[in-house]
């Protein structure tokens, strides 16, 4: 599955801000030689946000630390509205660098649960968020004990070594609270799963690895995680496969 | 008028001996056939003076006493120069080597390296090597396993130290009912309520100690977290010194191991192993680039093998190379090097930084700092024409001041003119001991020593190379000798003894004195050159006398279109020369043109009109600027003579002016001034002067007659134009007796004089001239202090006492009027 240059893979990158979205680019630009043929881009804005954002009842810290007044309601829409263009600038260098096709939507949205909605027509689904370092982390697959059919494995150990970092494997048939932890100690570039096979196959899953390991996930099968959303027309349907 | 002035008093001056026209060499007196029979002469003679200047320049050691040559060219002073000096040179030790190498704390100033002979090479190919094999054995060891698990354990500790925090802080938030939520700008914190973030409209319907609470729980954990985020970049930058220093520690231990080997290859040379440490020290600290260079040549290269990389040629790697500035090769000559530069350029001269453009801008580095003939010559001699390094702008200046500091310094030209401002380097100055050598004329030298103060501080020597030696047997047979040589080395024949003495007799002719032989063999070469050019095609072995001298009229005739052309004139009465007759007020006086190598004389009519005045002298070619000053001073001279030669009682009443006729050049020089002052006596005396005669010579004040250049042209070109009109027997050629020891004549003249059909007379004083040229006695002042009436000085004595007369008239006259009016 993870065999670099065959096959016509579709894959989703989805994030809620330009810098998660960057992440996954640099993971997504490293993943272009896996049969990738179609990419597209979603950009989620999750405008409870804008319910939350009050002086007393919330925060906001950059991620250089440094403690921020909450933005206005306008003032996030033209942050929003920023990230959005920023993103689909890079997604479409990347496609036009790689000869790939791609499309980009932005949508309002939980930028987990929306998101793996949105995926179920893609291949794989690589979720943006914005690692804690500039150096490069491990990739960590949480994959069959035996290396399975899955390619998860393979993937990950693909992955390092186009990262020139370290691969670490995860059992699948650990408790989902130890990987949880694990990853939550980790220094990570990536964590690939695989949403049919693996234990994480729900958006509420998803998104506590996703705040557990800090760094963009990349979703195997992501066609088979339960949808809530439909693809916009903007999002082009998977190929004929006849 | 007297019986005496009756007489014809110019037969009392009797013509100058033929013997004495042309003292030319006799080849029964050299004593052999051909010079194949003479022992060769090397070198030069009659020079010894400058040969002892120039041995002492290249003896002395300090650094002051460099060398001026001077002397006309083709007298063999550059050639002796580089003769004496090239085996001087080879005696000396050969000089150091010098190179620049990189200097790491400082990359604008580069480091200059003295290094023993022929070290210099051996050390830049041993950096290349050094560079060529770290390329290699560091890309392979930061893709070793050990570097790369060593590398990963403290990456994912650190990763990890970061990631821990983030996570504890992540379980707390959690364990408050706090929400991380990622924005744009970072990350939010918001109070959960029964699962759900809390909104704004919510919030307000709380009571108001919830309200606080989550307030302060809000504003804690918002500190928390911007504290662990701010510890991220401080854990990095410790991760890195961490990598950095297994980094040192790795590669240092690969560069100490190769860089072992190059010390041990330059063993107890204390600068290369200065320099090597510093190499050391850099490359540890940036190993990384041998890692990024060898992959982007492994990219670029595809298939090709890591062993024909040379990474030394990558740009990245030239911190590490030692450009050589002066070194000796295996075939280079022994001793110390004698260096010339024939284009003395600032450039060319001290060296020059190239630069190189690079996206728009130029930039440079310590690679493109070229060597000039001052590093080239370092330790030994260097050879530059006076005259083209003073041509060459800012060379001389600097040249000026390397010798003072004793150190070689780049700067280019615009640097010294502040004209570009671009990055640029200051090299390290290299100490200089060399000696520099300048062959100029002599004019050139006596410019240096009156404008440039420092010129004699730093050329303290000179060695003026003769023009002429005292001809003598001795110098004669020694010239035989030179000329021999000279032929031989040449490959040309051999020169018989008849052509020997023609071309002795030629250098008589250059030297302008017939006691004396020129030095300039540059000439004299020219001439056996040619003249064997015509001994082949007569079929000759050897040079004989005609050869020479049909040299002698081929070179003549090449050159003497304009002469012809000014003789044509003359006698198709274009231009106006009488050489019959007699007339008033007008003598032929003579002039030398002189075009590149070659002079001729020509006559030129002088005339001179003279009337009632107030002493008044006018110089017709100065009025109009076509007279030089030495000319102007020749005829003020004049003024001076007749003032106090005649009419000493009454005011110098005088109004002449003289006018060289039908020119429309230049006149310059005194050495008419004699022919001017008998054309203003024959004016103001009325007695005709004879046109036969051409006249030259300077006079001062006291009437005597003064030597003057061109003897032998003036007396040529006049014989030339009588000969073409036909000669009478009664023409001739007036010179100051003082240029009799100069005449070397064509022989053809000689011939004429010998004859009877041409004269040259020599006069000391203007009173044997006017006897030669009026036919009449010029006078003496007798007891009463007056001069015979009918004497040339008597009647130029009364006209002159008539003009002061009339003058007294002309101003009782004009008082009356005055007072009338």
């Amino acid at each position: 599955m993870a065999a670099q240059g065959t096959g016509h893979r579709r894959i989703l990158v989805g994030a809620g801000s330009f810098a998660d979205a960057r992440a996954a680019l640099a993971i997504l630009d490293r993943l272009a030689g896996f049969g990738i043929s179609d990419i597209g881009g979603l950009f989620l804005e999750d405008r409870g946000m804008m319910e939350a954002a009050a002086p007393r009842m919330s925060a906001l810290v950059s991620p250089r630390g440094a403690i921020r007044g909450m933005p206005s309601r306008q003032g996030l829409r033209l942050m929003w509205q920023s990230d959005a263009r920023a993103f689909r600038e890079q997604l479409m260098q990347l496609a036009a660098r790689r000869r790939l096709r791609w499309s980009f939507e932005r949508l309002p949205g939980d930028p987990v649960a929306d998101l793996c909605g949105a995926a179920q027509s893609w291949d794989w689904l690589l979720i943006g968020h914005l690692t804690s370092s500039r150096h490069t982390g491990k990739v960590v697959g949480v994959a069959h004990e035996d290396g399975g059919p899955d390619g998860v494995a393979d993937l990950a150990g693909a992955l390092a070594r186009s990262l020139r970092s370290g691969a670490e494997l995860i059992p699948d048939t650990t408790p989902e609270v130890d990987i949880l932890s694990r990853l939550g100690r980790l220094h990570a570039a990536a964590v690939v799963i695989d949403a049919a096979t693996g234990p994480f196959r729900s958006p509420a899953q998803i998104r506590a690895l996703l705040g557990a390991a800090r760094c963009p996930v990349l979703v195997l099968g992501a066609g088979r995680l339960p949808g809530l959303v439909e693809h916009s027309t903007q999002i082009p349907n998977p190929p004929d496969p006849g | 008028m007297t019986d005496s002035a009756q007489t014809d008093p110019a037969n009392r001056i009797e013509p100058i001996a033929t013997d004495r026209l042309r003292q030319a060499c006799d080849p029964a007196s050299l004593g052999f056939a051909t010079t194949a029979e003479l022992e060769p002469l090397e070198g030069l003679i009659g020079q010894d003076r400058a040969m002892e200047a120039i041995g002492l320049a290249a003896g002395m050691r300090a650094a002051d006493f460099n060398l001026f040559v001077q002397g006309p060219p083709g007298t063999g002073r550059r050639a002796s120069v580089d003769t004496f000096l090239s085996s001087h040179a080879a005696s000396l030790p050969e000089p150091d080597d010098w190179a620049y190498v990189n200097n790491f704390d400082a990359p604008h100033r580069p480091r200059a390296l003295r290094l023993p002979p022929g070290v210099a090479r051996r050390l830049k190919d041993e950096m290349e090597d050094v560079v060529d094999d770290l390329a290699i054995d560091i890309a392979a060891l930061f893709e070793s396993d050990d570097y790369q698990a060593a590398n990963r354990t403290i990456n994912e500790e650190f990763g990890e130290q970061q990631e821990h925090a983030m996570s504890e802080f992540g379980d707390k938030a959690k364990a408050e009912n706090v929400a991380l939520m990622r924005t744009p700008m970072g990350i939010m914190l918001a109070a959960i309520k029964d699962g759900e973030v809390v909104k704004t409209d919510r919030f307000e319907t709380l009571p108001e100690a919830e309200q606080k609470e989550i307030e302060e729980k809000i504003g804690r954990l918002q500190s928390e977290l911007s504290e662990i985020l701010r510890n991220a970049p401080k854990l990095d930058r410790e991760r890195r010194r961490r990598i950095e220093a297994l980094n040192a520690e790795m590669v240092g231990e690969v560069v100490s191991s190769r860089l072992r080997e190059a010390r041990d290859a330059f063993a107890g040379l204390d600068p290369v192993q200065e320099y090597l440490a510093t190499v050391e020290e850099d490359m540890t600290g940036n190993a990384e680039m041998f890692l990024a260079v060898m992959q982007q040549q492994q990219q670029a290269d595809g298939p090709f093998p890591e062993s024909v990389h040379k990474a030394h040629g990558n740009p990245m790697f030239q911190r590490y190379m030692v450009n050589v500035m002066v070194t000796r090769g295996e075939d280079d000559a022994r001793g110390a090097p004698l260096e010339t530069e024939d284009l003395p350029t600032l450039d060319r001269l001290t060296g020059r930084i190239e630069h190189a453009q690079q996206m728009g801008a130029l930039i440079t580095n310590f690679m493109m700092i070229k060597p000039g003939a001052l590093h080239r010559a370092n330790g030994g001699f260097l050879v530059l024409d006076a005259r083209r390094l003073l041509s060459e702008p800012m060379a001389w200046p600097a040249l000026k001041q390397c010798l003072q500091s004793e150190s070689i310094t780049i700067t280019s030209m615009g640097e010294r003119l502040s004209l570009v401002s671009t990055t640029s380097l200051e090299p390290d100055p290299i100490p200089m001991n060399l000696r520099v050598v300048l062959i100029g004329d002599r004019m050139l030298y006596a410019l240096l020593v009156t404008l440039d103060p420092d010129f004699g501080d730093l050329f303290k020597l000179q060695a003026d190379f003769e023009e002429s030696i005292e001809r003598s047997d001795e110098s004669q047979a020694l010239f035989a000798r030179v000329l021999g040589e000279r032929a031989k080395r040449d490959g040309l024949r051999p020169v018989s003894a008849g052509g020997v003495a023609r071309l002795l007799d030629e250098a008589v002719r250059l030297a302008e004195d017939a006691s004396k032989l020129s030095l300039h063999l540059g000439a004299l070469g020219d001439l056996l050159r040619e003249a064997d050019h015509y001994a082949e095609q007569s079929r000759r072995d050897t040079i004989e006398a005609e050869d020479v001298e049909r040299t002698v009229r081929q070179a003549d005739r090449r050159a003497s279109r304009i002469k012809d052309r000014m003789r044509e004139m003359v006698t198709r009465k274009t231009i106006l020369i009488d050489t019959e007759g007699a007339q008033v007020g007008q003598v032929n006086g003579l002039s030398v043109i002189g075009l590149g190598g070659y002079r001729f004389g020509r006559p030129a009519r002088i005339t001179a009109r003279t009337r009632m005045g107030s002493g008044k002298l006018i110089d017709i070619e100065r009025e109009v600027e076509l007279g030089g000053p030495l000319h102007s001073k020749g005829v003020l001279i004049l003024s001076g003579y007749l003032s106090s030669t005649y009419a000493l009682d009454v005011p110098f009443s005088l109004q002449a002016s003289l006018v060289f006729e039908q020119s429309y050049g230049g006149v310059d020089g005194d050495s008419a001034s004699a022919a001017e002052l008998f054309a203003l006596i024959s004016s103001l005396s009325g007695l005709p002067l004879d046109q036969g005669f051409g006249v030259t010579g300077s006079v001062n004040q006291n009437g005597e007659v003064q030597a003057i250049g061109g003897v032998n042209e003036k007396i040529e070109g006049f014989f030339e134009t009588c000969a073409d009109r036909g000669l009478t027997g009664r023409q001739g050629v007036i010179i100051p007796a003082a240029n009799v020891d100069h005449l070397m004549l064509r022989q053809d003249v000689v011939d004429a004089v010998r004859d009877g059909k041409f004269r040259v007379i020599a006069i000391r004083s203007i009173d044997e001239g006017l006897a030669v040229l009026t036919g009449r006695d010029p006078g003496a002042r007798g007891e009463d202090g007056a001069y015979p009436a009918d004497s040339v000085n008597g009647l130029a004595e009364a006209r002159l006492r008539g003009f002061a007369e009339q003058r007294l008239k002309f101003a009782q006259s004009a008082k009356p009027a005055e007072q009338g009016g």
